[in-house]
């Protein structure tokens, strides 16, 4: 909890950093590094000196490659609506930043990188959501909530992230099956969901943890393409949909549940009559 | 030395090649003897022609030379020898570069305009698709197309080309900007070859072509968006200094795309390709083009040129970032990738 809580606070440390930084133009990273000085028959001596003094106070420092690319993307959002998930809109966002059309090239999966990236930051806020919710529970401020409650209200909230793009959100659903993309989209989609099922009290340490995991997985994908086809007030179809998935999945556990006994009791009888029909027939049995 | 060293690692960033101490120090590198104190300016330094050593004042020249020789039967000898599999490794290029619209591209070494053309298609192409998708949007298809009467066929000089209208920003208003490409080589019978096939293909308006050394090139700082080079670095002298000067005139956030012969690293593959290359391709050239000795400079040059690694190693010390490559049937041919960010 203590990590959760440390996470957190360097989250928003760099993104007020980010912030900070964020004033200066991109264009302006690459402005001084190509020293063009006039140098002639200089010895070796000289050369260092001179080297030396050339550590300048104006020598601005260069945003790093991430940070450049972050902004891009950040950038390219608002431009997803006119232009899709597509290497127009980072065209778009690069142009605002003062870069040429062709710096959409440091994105070689194009809308993919886009698509990808948004599905990272809606996945980044709603785990802080959570984790500031079970901080709270943990100190003792709230009570913890059911966790079907829980599991709902945290789709909910996922889901009406995507809302804004929700017109051409299925163009970005492809792009994300596609191969290059696939399994960096699973790899979120598996955090996601552990980090739903965590917050949500789950602590399970067998077979379950994955049945859990998979199961939600499934409830969020098919919610998703509900979301995208439902023209209800205020996406009610969704969340009612969502309603009746984690009732199944309750249903479900319960009777994988009451089963058991029944599976023990089914094997023991199997066992025994097995072991009646070797002994009848006298096979494998060994004579002392 | 052991200070050249020191300077040349402490420099970082900084490009190279104003800097002549660190420009020697690979060529020093190049030469067996120990005795350094003769080494100045002053001696010739040697670089290799292919598998030869000559002088570098002499590379200029003799590389002029091979491609004045090959010029007119340069295209018939590329689909020889790699059975056409370059138009693949071009379209490839071009895919990877994904130029929209309004991009500024200077193609150098470019000479008979495979890739200016490839660009030219592309944008049009993409504009096309832009005007299905938003039917009331103008769009100029033609690059040189002014509002004066066209009263003299002569080209703008590039520096006018490049400088034609405003570059500021036009994100607010319908105007589009133009694309533009500039084809630049050292060989003038490249060029020629190259407008004649742009008068067949009538592409003549939309591509200026000018001559000029890649290490020097005749434009000003951050002009260009994109800067493309096919199959033409090899056979620059100082390759550092062509990266220098690809750096300098890109603008912030430009592309250096490259397009060469790579390393092989499959030992089956490498053994097929170097009998391929020694023994087929020098004969190719004399039957086809009556000149053995211009294909066995090519193949030698394609294994002195450094590999994947180092060549990406050589373009981040001129300063690009991002610097990536992808490998092309199997390393035969690479595009490697930088940003100038």
């Amino acid at each position: 909890m203590a990590l959760r809580f440390i996470r957190i606070v360097c989250f928003s440390t760099s993104s007020l950093l980010k912030t900070a930084a964020r004033s200066r133009p991109l264009s302006t990273s690459s402005a001084l590094r190509c020293t063009k000085t006039e140098q002639g028959d200089s010895s070796p001596q000289n050369e260092q000196t001179s080297e030396e003094s050339t550590e300048e106070p104006h020598m601005e420092e260069e945003i790093p490659e991430s940070e450049v690319r972050q902004r891009l993307l950040d950038a390219a959002l608002e431009f997803i609506p006119s232009h899709g998930w597509s290497v127009e809109a980072l065209a778009e966002a690069a142009q605002t930043e003062g870069l040429p059309a062709v710096s959409h090239g440091m994105f070689p999966r194009g809308g993919g990188d886009l698509a990808l990236h948004f599905v990272g930051i809606c996945n980044s806020q709603l785990t802080e959501q959570m984790a500031q919710e079970t901080e709270q529970v943990e100190e003792g401020h709230v009570e913890r909530r059911h966790t079907r409650e829980f599991l709902k209200d945290a789709m909910e909230t996922r889901l009406r992230m995507i809302v804004p793009y929700v017109d051409n959100w299925p163009q970005a659903m492809s792009l994300l099956a596609q191969p290059n993309c696939a399994p960096d989209s699973l790899k979120l989609l598996s955090s996601l969901v552990d980090d739903m099922w965590y917050h949500a009290g789950d602590r399970s340490a067998d077979f379950n943890w994955y049945t859990k995991r998979v199961t939600l997985a499934g409830v969020y994908t098919s919610a998703q393409l509900v979301l995208v086809r439902d023209q209800s007030p205020d996406f009610q179809d969704t969340w009612q949909f969502i309603d009746s998935r984690l009732d199944n999945l309750e249903q479900l556990g319960k009777a994988v549940r009451g089963v058991a006994p029944t599976v023990e009791s089914l094997a023991q009888g199997l066992s025994g009559a097995y072991l009646t029909i070797r002994n009848i027939t006298g096979f494998n049995v060994r004579n002392r | 030395m052991a200070a050249l060293r020191r300077v040349s690692v402490h420099l970082g960033r900084v490009c190279r090649c104003s800097n002549r101490i660190i420009v020697s120090r690979r060529n020093l590198s190049e030469q067996t003897s120990s005795d350094e104190s003769d080494k100045k300016e002053s001696t010739e330094r040697s670089t290799h022609f292919g598998f030869e050593s000559i002088n570098e004042s002499e590379k200029t020249g003799k590389v002029h030379e091979v491609f004045s020789n090959v010029a007119s039967k340069y295209d018939v000898m590329n689909d020889a020898m790699s059975l056409g599999v370059h138009r693949l490794w071009k379209d490839r290029f071009m895919q990877v570069l994904d130029p929209l619209p309004g991009t500024r591209l200077l193609d150098v070494a470019g000479g008979t305009g495979d890739i200016a053309f490839r660009f030219i298609n592309w944008v049009k192409e993409k504009e096309q698709q832009q005007r299905k998708a938003t039917p009331g949007a103008e769009f100029r298809l033609n690059p040189l197309e002014t509002d004066e009467p066209a009263s003299t066929p002569e080209f703008p000089s590039a520096e006018d080309y490049l400088n034609t209208e405003q570059r500021a920003d036009t994100s607010d208003t319908d105007e589009k900007k133009d694309s533009k490409v500039i084809v630049c080589d050292i060989n003038q019978s490249m060029l020629e070859v190259g407008k004649e096939r742009a008068k067949k293909l009538e592409l003549e308006d939309d591509v200026v072509w000018v001559t000029g050394n890649a290490e020097e090139l005749p434009f000003p700082d951050n002009s260009v968006d994109a800067y493309t080079i096919a199959f033409g670095i090899r056979n620059v002298t100082h390759i550092d200094k062509a990266l220098c000067e690809a750096y300098r005139v890109l603008t912030p956030g430009g592309r250096f795309l490259c397009l060469e012969f790579s390393q092989v690293s499959n030992p089956l593959i490498s053994s097929v390709y170097d009998l391929y290359s020694f023994q087929v391709i020098p004969v190719l050239g004399e039957l086809i083009a009556s000149d053995w000795k211009s294909y066995q400079y090519l193949v030698e040059s394609i294994r002195k040129f450094p590999n994947q690694e180092e060549f990406a190693e050589m373009i981040r010390e001129a300063g690009f970032r991002m610097v990536s490559y992808d490998n092309l049937t199997s390393g035969v041919a690479a595009i490697h990738s930088g940003f100038k960010i």
